[in-house]
């Protein structure tokens, strides 16, 4: 297959790449980039590890075309920390124990932050309503529910 | 998991597309949100050797009202667009939380009602209050365009009418009358999260005066191989002002109608009992 | 008592922040230069005799490296037992049959996953069918097709039987003639799976030195480098097991698998790096899930409720090759002896062979549905005399000082305080029992109890536990230890015991960990015995180190070492804080003057150290643990008795776990572990047709979501302590707790429904089908 230039914005950095059309964004940011956060734990579509956010919105990377994310901002996991400063979901996450394999960690975080970005002060059933796309076989959501709750009161 | 090789093509018009779908027929599939279309890709169940993105072309992401024709909705436009839609939320709420109800948040910021209908799968979430609103479709293709009622889309288990070198451009929702409201019940078959065990949903008018039932519609899905309507219920309803002992026999009719082919007996039961669940909420909603 | 700084502290987990940035390597994101990609042909039959293999077309396909069937292996087997008795019974690649479908035939590594997949297309192999059979009880049959031979050592007339454990004490027909009370019943338990997020995965590196370096998604790297080295012919130096940090495990990573021994392999013949990774619908298809067991228990108890006899029979499907089988059938034998003290057993086990996927441990290893079957019927018994589950369970429960028939001792045991605070914190009396005046409504809540016990640490290879400190110049602590850290925490507590020993900052601690070549051995995260055996050898290396820093401290100070102590990287004399010496100076002084001792602590632990031997898997003689975990959960639900759809509201687990070294961590382990529980006894189970698996994705098997987040409350009931001065002594936290909590939801389910249900799981038709005529009695007086 005849690959093609695209140019993607990942993390406000630009990427110029030569890709074929069926290639994946969450292929190409981990085989091409080396930005392995995103995961793949299904590659259909039902377990979340592979969310980034594409114009803000949580989008599944392992559906998305990677020539079809240009002229988009997209947003990952590495892409949260800023002047290694961990973003506060990240501290929360870590302080309040929501973390175990870590491996659903890298979409769970990013899901969160769109919904905290879109609502500041979700409701328990928001937030678990939102977060139902990521799946999560350690911690029974207890605790990831707990450290989103609070981040979303400011608590550091 | 790695999509197969394909040819991709991104047209500008929707002109195009019908040339390219004239031109590839059955050897082409549509994108627009890549939901179901790259899932069944890796699954290998379809291998298409030649994608066409409809990202391309402008305006259809449209969600419009008009007074007179109701509600028209493009094959671009998303779950998440149509949750959160003023229009759609005011004038058609029961299909809004619909939308809210199917995939999770991720699949409904990429996932398109048309995509949806045209995967027609039997458990579709959409399916059911869009029958019961008496949706329509319109296809274009190179040589003209047809509308039909979505009742007539659906002719088995992910089979549509649909031509291969035809294209759904948009879902007509007719504007409902005054005192009807609607609503959608469902069950998922495990979990909180994922396909449906059972959808029904229903579409009431209520004369406010005699409380005499003018139309009523119920829509069944995940019960046999393509979302239908339960007509026989329908008209147990018709003519009658509503209580307790209609809600149950149309209830029992609804689901004596269904062919549900995995978990029968369930399947038959939820039926009945979701069908009077809609019933009772949607007469709430009218009040 | 001396405060303790970090044993018993909420210490955030060590690799947190590698976690949450997305930077920790898993062995899917390991890439190398050069590196081919591999992929495993599986057969399609379910038994059949391999006749012939053609791989010419696949060889010489543009892009194809490698490919390798049975014939290019060194024919030697593996098993996830490897006994005497239970000799290993499976090829890592099929050689001259297949007995389930998903068995490898053969594998190929090419430049991409493309034409790894095309080259498969091409491989041609001629198979001659062969009957099968798929059910366990069918397989018995002695008119069953033959998958293996059945064990010579067992007499009875059976088909296919793996291995049979048969063991007992007293006399239970003596029992059950004088019982007030004989139950009889069968339970079933479903086939469930791990759904680990990281698919399995291996990246395999052979360099040209000769040695193999091997990434794979595991639950501790000595146990894969043994098998590997021995069935690939390599010495154990040149096979390198490295730490990938793993997403989730769950018992379903400790076998051998196929793809780690072809990756291996086709990385020897191309001498290049070759990652195989399955895709879900593989791990589904062919991976090995929980064990499927059936459980008869036969109960006899007195009129007060007293147990007298039980009987027991257990038929396990261990799939088409003994996998870890033989063990499961031991290990009920346990889960039904444990919690309850039983003057008179008869147990039974056996593990059939069926053409199946072979069968692995799943958290609880057996627990889940033995403990389910106990006490569902513990419930019904109770019910029966008239006495409510909390008092029945109180006169039968396990007591402290115990010692078992085995031998074992159980020295401390705090089930009765746990079924005591949970039916306290629950108000359990209060709740239960009260479906009549629930009558005719249409939301219905129960509430339900469950007991368990579990084994921490036993006597399986690698046997022991060892670790190094290093003392850096400025005095902070590289920590080495083969354990691996699979989302429990291991490295974190590890971390915790060592800064509490050295008197350092968890940050002053840098962990090298579950290096097979670098880290010294572990017994590996799957025989529950990371806090107690890992972690005293952590304690012993430290301590070590220790000793050897306050020997210099000594003489520098002019002190004895009993009167030094370790804080903040420096050794102050108890009582004079003015005399002190940095961690740094007494580095640097040992160096000049002991002899270039630059402190390097080491310290080994195992369980059962006085004891030679695993216990018998086939008669349970023998010592099978020294400490023993008890828990009591009670489940609270609602059900829609209309649909028949159980929500589990609110989960409360009293648990003995010895103390919790991080608490935050085992409130972690607890609220997983309760999730999962939710999943086994509402919706899970892998189904399969003929042999071959339906459930091929997580749309078909579903697994809790956020939104099934059950309310989760703790209670600890604590029977140990950390010691200063000598080993501790402490108990399991990973898998207990699946369990009771199981039978606690059907026994919940049936305290608001009426409705007993046995096969797992308990699905809301299974609820209404048996409620259907009373239901609608009911419903007339139902009030909307």
């Amino acid at each position: 297959m005849k690959k093609e230039l695209i140019e993607l914005n990942i993390n406000d950095e630009s990427h110029v790449l030569a890709v074929e059309p069926q290639k994946t964004l969450l292929e190409v940011l981990r085989e091409d980039l080396g930005l392995t956060g995103a995961k793949e734990a299904c590659g259909t579509g039902e377990c979340g590890a592979c969310t980034v956010l594409i114009d803000g919105k949580p989008i599944l990377s392992c559906l998305t075309l990677a020539i079809e994310a240009q002229e988009k901002e997209i947003i990952t996991i590495e892409g949260l920390t800023r002047a290694g400063q961990l973003h506060p979901l990240q501290k929360a996450f870590i302080q309040y124990g929501a973390i175990q394999c870590g491996y659903c960690t890298p979409g769970m975080i990013l899901n969160a932050k769109s919904i905290l970005d879109e609502n500041p002060k979700p409701s328990r059933d928001e937030i678990l309503k939102g977060l139902e796309g990521n799946l999560c076989r350690c911690t029974g959501y207890n605790k990831i529910l707990e450290a989103i709750m609070a981040a979303s009161m400011g608590e550091d | 998991m790695r999509i197969p090789k394909f040819e991709y093509f991104r047209p500008s018009s929707i002109e195009d597309v019908c040339s390219l779908l004239y031109k590839y027929k059955t050897e082409a599939k549509i994108l627009a949100g890549g939901t179901d279309l790259f899932v069944k890709m890796k699954k290998k169940e379809i291998a298409p050797k030649v994608v066409i993105s409809l990202k391309g072309i402008q305006k259809l992401d449209r969600i419009e009202w008009d007074d007179r024709e109701g509600l028209k909705i493009g094959p671009l436009a998303t779950h998440d667009a149509l949750v959160n839609h003023p229009i759609v939320r005011e004038k058609f709420d029961f299909l809004a939380d619909t939308c809210f109800k199917i995939g999770t948040r991720q699949v409904r910021n990429m996932g398109t009602l048309v995509g949806n209908l045209c995967n027609a799968s039997p458990s579709s979430d959409a399916a059911a209050p869009l029958l019961v609103l008496e949706a329509r479709l319109k296809f274009v293709h190179l040589y003209g365009e047809r509308t039909i009622p979505l009742e007539k889309f659906f002719v088995g288990p992910f089979q549509t009418v649909l031509e291969p070198h035809e294209i759904v451009l948009e879902i007509q929702i007719p504007k409902p009358g005054p005192g009807s409201g609607g609503c959608y019940q469902y069950l998922h078959k495990a979990s909180s999260v994922g396909e449906t065990l059972v959808g029904a949903a229903v579409h009431l008018t209520i004369d406010p005066r005699d409380s005499i039932c003018q139309e009523a519609k119920i829509g069944l899905s995940s019960i046999a191989p393509t979302p239908m309507r339960t007509k026989a219920a329908e008209r147990i309803l018709k003519g009658k002002r509503i209580e307790e002992k209609i809600i149950r026999k149309a209830a029992q009719v609804a689901s004596d109608e269904t062919q549900p082919r995995s978990r029968p007996w369930y399947r038959r039961e939820m039926s009945r009992v979701l069908v009077e669940r809609a019933i009772l909420q949607a007469m709430e909603k009218i009040r | 008592m001396e405060e303790l700084s970090f044993i018993g502290k909420s210490v955030p987990r060590k690799d947190g922040v590698e976690k949450a940035t997305g930077r920790a390597l898993y062995t899917v994101d390991m890439v190398l230069p050069g590196m081919l990609w591999g992929k495993i042909l599986r057969s399609p039959y379910p038994h059949a005799r391999i006749l012939h293999i053609d791989t010419t077309r696949a060889e010489r396909l543009p892009g194809v490296k490698a490919v390798i069937t049975g014939k290019d292996t060194l024919g030697i087997k593996h098993g996830f037992v490897e006994t005497p008795r239970y000799p290993p019974d499976q090829y890592p690649i099929a050689m001259d049959r297949v007995r389930y479908i998903g068995e490898e035939v053969a594998a190929v590594a090419a430049i991409d996953e493309y034409v790894a997949e095309e080259a498969l297309s091409l491989i041609k192999v001629d198979y001659e069918e062969l009957p099968a059979v798929f059910d366990p009880e069918e397989a018995m049959k002695p008119e069953a097709p033959e998958i293996h031979p059945s064990h010579p050592k067992v007499k009875e007339p059976y088909k296919n039987i793996g291995g049979k454990t048969e063991t007992g004490w007293g006399n239970v027909e003596k029992g059950f003639a004088e019982s007030y009370l004989v139950r009889e019943d069968r339970f079933e338990g479903q086939l469930r799976t791990h759904c680990y997020m990281e698919p399995q995965a291996t990246l395999a590196s052979f360099d040209l030195s000769g040695k193999l370096n091997v990434w794979t998604s595991s639950q501790g790297p000595f146990i894969k480098r043994a098998k590997l080295a021995t069935i690939l012919g390599l010495p154990f130096n040149n096979v390198r097991v490295l730490k990938a940090y793993v997403g989730g495990a769950y018992g379903g990573k400790v076998d051998l698998f196929s793809h780690e021994f072809c990756a291996s392999l086709l990385s020897i013949k191309t001498r290049r790096p070759v990652k195989i990774v399955c895709t879900r619908g593989e791990v589904f298809e062919a991976a090995r899930h929980g064990q499927p067991i059936l459980v008869e228990l036969k109960t006899g108890v007195k009129k007060d409720g007293t147990l007298i006899a039980q009987q027991v029979k257990v038929i396990n499907n261990s799939g088409a090759y003994r996998g870890s089988g033989v063990v499961v059938i031991f290990l009920c034998w346990g889960f039904v002896m444990l919690s309850y003290r039983i003057p008179n057993l008869k147990y039974e086990g056996y593990s059939v062979y069926t053409n199946n996927p072979v069968r692995a441990p799943q958290r609880g290893h057996g627990a889940p549905n033995l403990r389910f079957a106990v006490d569902s019927q513990m419930d019904m018994i109770a019910e029966e005399i008239g006495i409510d589950p909390v008092e029945i369970r109180l006169k039968n429960a396990r007591q402290k000082g115990d010692i078992l028939h085995n031998g074992d001792s159980v020295r401390n045991c705090g089930l009765v305080e746990c079924i005591q605070k949970v039916a306290e914190a629950t108000q359990f009396k209060e709740k239960y029992g009260k479906r009549k005046s629930q009558e005719g409504q249409r939301i219905k809540r129960g509430i339900g109890m469950g007991v368990s016990s579990y084994f921490s640490g036993s006597l399986i290879y690698p046997n022991t536990s060892a670790a190094i400190v290093k003392l850096n110049d400025d005095g902070t602590v590289s920590l080495l230890t083969g354990a691996l850290d699979i989302g429990q925490g291991a490295e974190t507590i590890l971390s915790q015991i060592a800064a509490e020993e050295l008197g350092v900052s968890m940050d002053d601690i840098r962990v090298v960990a579950a290096d097979t070549e670098t880290t010294p051995v572990d017994i590996g995260a799957w025989i529950s015995g990371g806090a107690y055996v890992s972690g005293n050898a952590v304690k012993i290396a430290a301590s070590d180190a220790k000793r050897q820093l306050f020997e210099v401290a000594a003489q520098e100070l002019e002190a004895n070492p009993e009167d030094l102590i370790a804080k903040n990287r420096e050794i102050f004399v108890k009582g004079s804080p003015g005399r002190s010496i940095s961690f740094t100076q007494a580095v640097a002084t040992s160096i000049a003057k002991r002899w270039g001792n630059p402190i390097i602590g080491q310290g080994h632990y195992r369980t059962m150290k006085d004891v030679p031997a695993h216990p018998s898997l086939a008669t349970t003689k023998g010592r099978w643990s020294e400490n023993y975990a008890f828990d009591a959960q009670v489940a609270e639900v609602e059900v829609d008795m209309e649909t028949g759809q159980v929500k589990l509201l609110k989960a409360t687990t009293a648990h003995d776990c010895g103390f919790p070294i991080n608490p935050l961590l085992v409130e972690g382990q607890i609220d997983g572990q309760v999730s999962m529980a939710q999943g086994h006894a509402l919706w899970e189970e892998v189904l399969m047709e003929k042999g071959k698996t339906i459930t091929t994705s997580y749309l078909d098997y579903k697994i809790p979501c956020a939104k099934d987040m059950v309310e989760s409350q703790y209670i600890d009931v604590i029977t140990e302590r950390y010691e200063k001065d000598r080993p501790y002594n402490t108990k399991e936290v990973g898998e207990g707790y699946v369990s009771a909590m199981v039978a606690a939801i059907a026994n919940a389910v049936y305290d608001a429904t009426g409705v007993r249900v046995k096969t797992l799981p308990i699905l809301p038709e299974k609820i209404l089908m048996s409620l259907k005529g009373k239901w609608n009695k009911e419903r007339k007086k139902w009030k909307r």
